[in-house]
């Protein structure tokens, strides 16, 4: 049996059969040493290859049900979550991850029936749906922040009622500024999470194990700024390779020492890439915004044959400083706080031209995810800014979950008219 | 007898449209910003309408963002009066509005009130310390002395006199089934109150009310023929929209606990009482913060079961017979909470729409038919 047909197969399964029970069989099934083996050869690159090994070994925990579930939002400092033994589901990635599998039609639908409107994000309709059809285990807690925008807020709550689990239900509040009482108030909440969490696993919380996962996670840091360092060099990619594909080790699993190993392996390949370039490539930079379509698409392909390059994605931005172990709870504040797309517009401009001029782009695509407002919102002011210096900027309407919302002929030729622009430059 | 509303309020309306009060104007977007403090600055609040007629905003805003967020930064574009204006941290539409103001209309002194989502100890007094910041902002606008904090103590009694005469009208309004204050009336006194200057606007109520008053009794004596039996409650965002009430004008039916922006969530604010916990000032701000946070939550607050508890509450109490959810187009932080208010009347055996509303935009016609639906089939 072929490798494509394996993957086929394995798809057709779990379309078939929506429930948590096939999910844990296809897992069971897939870490067989020799499928894995054959499905591990379709990987082109190492980091990849131990993404996905990772990635299932990892999915086989949360679905054997030893162990207690989080289900977190995308910003949230997962640090304390994995000092904690919990085991995640990021429902959004989650939501990426139904349209891998192309089972967004029956979730988004049954998202539909429960009143969720066409006009909302997919990833938090698409969860919404799998978590009502029992793809998901049940959660324990449930975490969220109206980082980077107000939908994890409300339907994680959501589904807090519907698994009734309120007093397990976390918002964490993110302030709008940037100042030492916005800091605190916000490391107030995360060290109230923690003890709650604590109390309630009826676990004596012991901070070392806290304080080793801000060392995993500043050591996964100092391997993706070096990544990125060489990412604005190298041209010469291994196939496939797009830094968005790293969303789950980068934000849900960071603390844990895989996730730290995995940008270390990253680093090592990409350094080996960028020692072999013979010369500068040819390609036209471009600089990514917002995320990608997470089901089968051509957008890179049409992009690399038209002689351009996706060399940096501002998700993969290194905006946090080094965190103190010793100050866990400020730290990781100071982590959220710095991100990019909290707070003020500005924060998220000021990232995009400095990575514009640090990469040396050519040009930017910010993919316009149909529903969501804190992007796409302020696409007409990047526009603008990156116009003062000279960096065209295309915006892509799309769906990062739904196939059905992102017409594959439109999307073509808006990237070539694009591109054309980009080589006439 | 009718009474005319362009004329009860004739001098409110002015206040609002002339401007010569010699006060300087400060817009703001969210009930959760307090007048008082503007006001107390010396400053006309002005809860900013937007203007829903141009496309200007089209060129800056996607097709799915937010009708209100596009119609006040068209009314920002055209309104050379404006002071400043406030910004609460609602939702991401009024987070990109504010960016779209810093960057495109650097003219105009924008401050961002952040408002927790939460109503612990630490939450308020995380408001404080936001309203604290607002108040130097305003002060710096109008040049008063922000040590002056006593001045925001006279303000908050003419701003609460303002809430308790809304109050009033508003039970009024809900007892009366002869539709002696017609639904729209209602709706349109309310948008007055949110604009105009509050001493004349005041004044023009109480009379106002004396009237209903008067002419309920005589009213009753007379009549007893009920003009409005089905009760209905509307819920969802800022719906402050004269063309949809008007959709309302001459139904059988009573508007009755409305929770939208312009309604209790925006006056049923409590006189703010002192609140003293280890940790936080003992203040003015903290008492504002303390009676905003425990006003009537809209639905970006965090704690949707006590939001749905309060609605039931409301349904049993006034004897509801179905449910208007109203929302503006592409407003999250409404349309999420959907689902589970939808469930929850489920349960009840509320009947209840939902309705999609353009702000100005809409089509009216279609809205009437769906609404006159509803009630053709609660009536059955
Ligand atoms: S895509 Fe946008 S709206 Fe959707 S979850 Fe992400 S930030 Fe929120
Ligand atoms: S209606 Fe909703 S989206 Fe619009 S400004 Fe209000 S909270 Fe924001």
């Amino acid at each position: 049996m072929g490798i494509v047909s394996i993957k086929e197969k394995i798809i057709d399964s779990i379309q078939n059969n929506l429930d948590i029970k096939s999910v844990r069989k296809i897992l069971k099934l897939i870490s067989n040493p020799i499928v894995f083996f054959l499905y591990g050869l379709s990987f082109k690159s190492v980091s990849d290859k131990y993404l996905n090994k990772y990635s299932l070994s990892y999915m086989r925990e949360v679905y054997c049900g030893n162990h207690p579930i989080a289900y977190g939002s995308l910003f949230i400092p997962y640090e304390i979550l994995n000092s904690l033994n919990l085991k995640l589901i990021l429902p959004e990635v989650m939501g990426g991850f139904t349209a891998g599998l192309g089972v967004t039609d029956k979730t988004l639908s049954n998202a539909a029936n429960n009143w969720y409107s066409a006009d909302l994000c997919t990833f938090h309709r698409s969860a919404s749906g799998a978590a009502n059809m029992s793809l998901f285990p049940k959660p324990d807690f449930i975490i969220c922040s109206n980082l980077a925008c107000d939908a994890a807020c409300k339907s994680f709550e959501d589904m807090a009622k519907k698994f009734e689990i309120e007093d397990r239900f976390y918002l964490i509040d993110i302030p709008y500024e940037n100042d030492e009482i916005s800091l605190k108030y916000l490391a107030v909440q995360l060290e109230n999470i923690y003890f709650d969490i604590s109390d309630k696993l009826k676990i004596k919380p012991d901070i070392n194990n806290l304080k080793k996962a801000l060392i995993n996670s500043n050591k996964l840091r100092s391997h993706l700024l070096e990544v990125n360092k060489i990412r604005e060099e190298l041209f010469d990619y291994p196939q496939y390779y797009n830094g968005l594909s790293y969303i789950l080790p980068l934000f849900g699993l960071s603390g844990t020492s895989k996730a730290a190993e995995l940008y270390r392996i990253m680093e090592k390949e990409l350094k080996a890439k960028l020692r072999k370039q013979i010369q500068p490539g040819k390609m036209k930079k471009i600089l990514w915004m917002h995320l990608k379509p997470y089901y089968r698409n051509e957008i890179f392909n049409i992009l690399e044959e038209n002689g351009c390059r996706v060399v940096c994605e501002e998700i993969t931005d290194v905006f946090w400083e080094e965190m103190d172990p010793e100050k866990p709870f400020i730290s990781l504040a100071s982590k959220m706080i710095s991100n990019p797309l909290r707070g003020n517009g500005q924060n998220r401009i000021n990232t995009i031209l400095s990575m514009a001029e640090k990469y040396k782009v050519d040009g930017a695509i910010l993919f316009s995810h149909w529903g969501c407002r804190q992007s796409n919102g302020l696409a007409r002011i990047l526009k603008d800014r990156l116009a003062e210096i000279k960096i065209p900027l295309l915006i892509l309407d799309g769906d990062c979950v739904d196939k059905n919302n992102c017409p594959s002929g439109q999307i073509k030729t808006r990237i070539e008219g694009f591109t054309e622009i980009i080589n006439s430059l | 007898m009718e009474i005319k509303i362009e004329e009860s309020f004739a001098d409110s309306i002015k206040s609002s449209a002339s401007l010569n009060t010699g006060r300087g104007m400060v817009a703001y977007t969210c009930s959760y910003i307090p007048e008082e403090l503007i006001a107390a600055a010396n400053l006309i609040p002005y809860r900013v309408y937007g203007n829903k007629e141009s496309n200007l905003a089209d060129k800056y805003f996607p097709i799915n963002f937010c009708p209100y967020v596009k119609a006040v930064w068209e009314e920002i574009h055209h309104n050379t009066i404006l002071d400043a204006i406030i910004l609460a941290t609602s939702c991401d539409g009024i987070r990109r509005l504010n960016d779209y103001i810093s960057y495109y209309e650097k003219e105009l002194p924008v401050f961002m009130l952040d408002i927790p989502r939460k109503s612990d100890k630490d939450s308020l007094g995380f408001f404080a310390h936001n309203l604290k910041n607002l108040w130097i902002f305003l002060c710096g606008i109008s040049n008063v002395d922000p040590g002056n904090t006593d001045i925001i103590k006279a303000s908050s009694s003419i701003i609460n006199r303002k809430r308790t005469l809304l109050k009033e009208l508003t039970k009024h309004y809900e007892a009366d089934m002869h539709q002696i204050i017609k639904n729209d009336d209602y709706f349109n006194i309310i948008n007055i109150s949110l604009s105009s200057e509050t001493d004349t606007f005041n004044n023009e109520l109480e009379s106002y009310i004396k009237k209903i008053k008067s002419l309920k009794e005589n009213y009753d004596t007379v009549h007893n023929d009920f003009k409005s039996n089905l009760k209905i409650m509307i819920i969802g965002n800022y719906i402050n929209d004269n063309n949809f009430w008007s959709i309302f004008e001459n139904l059988n039916v009573k508007l009755i606990s409305s929770d939208i922006c312009i309604t209790y969530r925006y006056f049923d604010i409590g006189l703010e009482k002192n609140y003293e916990a280890p940790g936080l000032e003992n203040d003015i701000f903290t008492d504002i913060a303390n009676s905003f946070i425990s006003k009537p939550a809209c639905f970006r607050m965090a704690d949707i079961k006590s939001k749905l508890n309060d609605i039931k509450a409301q349904i049993y109490e006034n004897n509801i017979n179905g449910v208007i959810f109203a929302s503006l187009k592409f407003c999250d932080n409404t349309l999420y909470s959907f689902p589970a208010l939808k469930n929850e009347l489920n349960k009840m055996k509320i009947p209840s729409i939902f309705l999609d509303i353009e702000y100005g935009k809409s089509s009216y016609g279609q809205l009437k038919t769906r609404i006159e639906a509803f009630i053709e089939m609660l009536n059955l």
